[in-house]
């Protein structure tokens, strides 16, 4: 019988892949939460009373990392209030079965789900805009739009921060490939654990340094319930080249990944580099590079049936047929949606405060930095329209 | 080939040649460039005087009959002085610092390999006299269980070789043959193992970090084939170097992978290796870059690696486990005891011989496939200078300066070393 290394007492019964020592089952899962517990700490990622949205897809990555963010949160009290939050791309055979996954593990671990979706948001699903563009630059469309309709979702939910399952994995592969790509902005902030996206919402990886591997381990000990299929549009080809040489590299020696990261993170960029520099999308008010932002270039491109719009021939396009015309429908603006969320939230804190006392509602706003007696009374008395005009947020 | 910042005539360059088609072209390019054109009215050469260096590896590798004599041919007919140094010479006393220095050293792990960031044992001793340097050599290959780390001993070696050559023959420079291929797969390969600190100075074109004797790449914006189609063209040969991964499957190391993973890509997407040299050169070495070299690689060392890798990787699954004492392993014996590990229960005091702080992050990845083995003087003649210098430090505030000047000039040396 093989005894585990860790602990010396317990039946080895796996072979850690991070670095292929023999451990049994109880260790595996120590040294697989505490290492998430640590890039936690040492990266000041939460503070108490946050509130965090799980980018939840109901894969393999995201449903760990709800299970387990959860099980530290009632471990080591860190006083997270916990959403799901999910898009809905509108891939057929793909996405609506996962988002099924999605709503059990809402059940499963009790934790509130907001669902955004491309076609509320931009007016296209996916699908349709693979009818529409093929299966060439259809990742591109795909990655600028989640990212955007993650942001909104969360402003929806009124969180500050948004978790994602990225792995150490996914990291390792994205330093290659900037290297190979030649990004050099991003291959400086790719190996960041905490971005910060619009409007001041934070987005974070507690999985930074988490095999990929382990986590499939984790959810088949714990057997968790997830979606294992692959998306339907698969990636593109130059990914994966990079992908299977980690693949070898790993095989060769199980810590290049995090060795990989480690490299990763000690780069410098040379000053003279020039990085862009973030404004906001005149159209959607989204934080941009540019006048425009992406995914309104891409959206644009859409709506007037031109789909290379977006892909690297803007200019050129533009020349040929002109501008957008008034017609053509947009994003949402960003102050819209605001507006919304903060209706929302005055009418949930006018429900909540017909059961509860003036001292708690004082509490909730914001550390009691606008509620003042009066305030608390005008709020008890009044409808959601008159608290919008004083509930501004900082 | 450019080279700025010359004072024409004032320098003497070491040039490593391998004999292969890059080093070979460099050799020549370097003929031309330096050779006194009698049209010209200042009869100055660039260069006050050029010599050659050729590190032979055969008694590792082997490799045909005549290579060797083919290389040193290569530098005679442009009538060059080269000088031919067998790899396993690193053990000898001529290739350390001060030149007299002849002690190794014997590093061993705890032999638990639980720590990601496992202690180093260090005993500094005497050479034996009836082991020939060669079997030595061998023995330090043999001691590493990964073709990987064999290939990164062999790369270090090789520096250490020609930086002390360099020194002792007063060249202020030492030009290597690294093609634009060469350092886009050292790019990969450098950042898969962990060596992203030290990159900007491993692949960079000029580098000072060597204080007295600067490395040079002239070939560093050629490519492979480019400097094929040259050598072609002037019918100069070249000689095939067998490796340690000659012949071996793509997965025989980290090295052999990424040189397949590139060339390959290179052959799908013919900007590859231009793209990613372009990205290397765009970094730049780090602020937290100190003076401090790792004692093997002599590379720099980045602060606080050990915390980061132990805070990562966990292997203690109750506390206790940091404050327990190493026991006694029967590879390693400091006067406790010959006899096999479970004979004995007596805990060891190796508290100051754990030596893990003074090698870069990669060569601690490295010392996970490495058993119980002895580097030559220089690494040993690393570790004394180390250690006084953390004494020195220790005790500074204390020293009566009576000599300012001095300090200052050290304060001065230290710096233009940090570059
Ligand atoms: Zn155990
Ligand atoms: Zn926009
Ligand atoms: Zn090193």
């Amino acid at each position: 019988m093989k005894i585990c290394v860790l602990c010396n007492k317990n039946k080895a019964i796996l072979k850690r892949p991070k670095t292929s020592q023999q451990i049994c089952k109880e260790c595996f899962y120590y040294v697989f939460e505490t290492e998430i517990h640590h890039t936690i700490v040492d990266n000041k990622l939460f503070k108490p009373g946050d509130r965090i949205a799980i980018a939840a897809s109901g894969g393999k990555d995201s449903t760990v990392l709800a299970y387990v963010i959860k099980l530290l949160n009632n471990r080591y009290n860190y006083g997270l209030n916990l959403f799901l939050l999910s898009v809905d791309e509108g891939i057929t055979g793909y996405r609506d079965d996962s988002l099924e996954t999605v709503k059990r593990n809402q059940q499963q671990y009790d934790l509130p789900l907001e669902i955004v979706s491309y076609r509320q948001l931009y007016g296209w699903s996916m699908d349709e805009i693979v009818k529409e563009v093929g299966l060439k630059n259809n990742c591109t469309f795909c990655g600028v739009f989640r990212r955007q309709a993650l942001d909104r979702g969360a402003m929806l939910l009124n969180v500050d921060h948004i978790i994602t399952g990225h792995n150490a994995d996914d990291i390792a592969e994205t330093v290659l490939m900037n290297i190979l790509r030649g990004d050099i902005a991003r291959l400086q902030r790719c190996t960041e654990i905490v971005t910060t996206g619009d409007e001041r919402i934070k987005r974070s990886k507690p999985f930074k340094y988490t095999y990929e591997k382990e986590i499939v381990m984790y959810a088949y000990f714990k057997k968790l319930d997830y979606f294992s299929t692959e998306c339907v549009y698969s990636p593109n080809a130059y990914r994966g080249y990079a992908r299977t040489f980690l693949k070898d590299l790993e095989s060769i020696r199980p810590s290049t990944i995090i060795d990989i990261i480690h490299s990763g993170e000690a780069f410098q960029i040379k000053q003279d580099v020039k990085l862009p520099t973030q404004g906001t999308c005149k159209r959607c008010g989204y934080m941009s590079s540019n006048e425009l932002c992406k995914a309104c270039i891409l959206l644009e491109g859409l709506n007037r049936g031109l789909p290379k719009l977006g892909i690297g021939k803007t200019n050129r396009m533009r020349k040929i047929h002109g501008d957008m015309p008034d017609n053509t429908s947009t994003i949402q603006h960003l102050d819209t949606l605001k507006n919304e969320a903060n209706n929302n939230k005055c009418k949930d804190l006018l429900k909540w405060s017909t059961k509860t006392t003036p001292t708690a509602v004082t509490q909730e706003m914001h550390g009691g930095r606008y509620a003042s007696r009066s305030a608390i009374n005008v709020l008890l008395q009044t409808d959601s329209e008159i608290c919008s005009m004083w509930y501004q947020p900082y | 080939m450019e080279k700025a910042s010359l004072k024409p005539g004032a320098e003497k360059v070491l040039v490593a040649l391998s004999g292969g088609s890059s080093s070979r072209a460099m050799l020549q390019l370097l003929y031309e460039y330096n050779r006194e054109e009698p049209h010209k009215k200042s009869k100055k050469q660039v260069f006050k005087s050029v010599e050659v260096c050729f590190i032979d590896e055969s008694t590792i590798v082997g490799g045909e009959k005549d290579t060797v004599e083919n290389v040193l041919q290569m530098a005679q007919k442009l009538n060059y002085n080269i000088m031919r140094i067998p790899l396993e010479d690193i053990f000898s006393p001529d290739y350390t610092t001060s030149g007299i220095y002849d002690n190794v050293i014997k590093i061993s792990t705890d032999g638990v390999h639980r720590k990601p960031s496992q202690e180093l044992f260090h005993s500094i001793q005497q050479q034996s006299e009836n082991t020939s340097n060669r079997d030595k050599l061998k023995a330090l290959l043999d001691g590493a269980s990964k073709t990987t780390v064999k290939e990164d001993f062999y790369c270090f070696l090789k520096l250490s070789l020609l930086l002390q050559y360099a020194q002792r023959k007063d060249c202020t420079r030492l030009f290597l043959g690294d093609s634009s291929t060469r350092l886009a797969i050292k790019t990969i390969s450098l950042t898969s193992k962990g060596r992203g600190f030290s990159l900007p100075l491993e692949i960079a074109g000029e580098t000072q970090w060597f204080g007295d004797t600067k490395i040079m790449r002239p070939m560093k914006d050629m490519l492979s084939k480019e400097i094929g189609l040259y050598n072609q063209f002037l019918h100069l040969d070249s000689v095939f170097i067998p490796s340690l991964t000659t012949m071996l499957p793509p997965k025989a190391s980290i090295e052999r992978l990424t040189e397949d993973f590139i060339v390959g890509l290179e052959r799908d997407y013919p900007s590859t290796v231009s793209t990613v040299a372009r990205t290397a050169a765009k970094l730049k070495p780090s602020e937290l870059m100190q003076d401090e070299k790792c004692i093997i690689c002599l590379m720099p060392r980045q602060p606080n690696t050990k915390s980061w890798q132990d805070r990562f990787t966990v292997a203690n699954t109750n506390s206790a486990a940091y404050t327990s004492m190493p026991t006694c392993s029967s590879s390693f014996s400091d006067g406790c005891c010959n006899v096999t590990s479970s004979e004995c229960s007596k805990p060891v005091k190796r508290a100051n011989t754990d030596i893990s702080d003074l090698l870069c992050y990669g060569c601690r990845v490295n010392m996970r496939d490495v058993g119980d083995v002895t580097f030559p003087p220089y690494v040993a003649e690393k570790v004394n200078e180390q250690r006084q210098e953390e004494l020195r430090r220790q005790i500074e505030v204390f020293l009566l300066s009576d000599d300012e000047e001095e300090q200052g000039e050290i304060g001065k040396e230290v710096h233009i070393q940090k570059r």
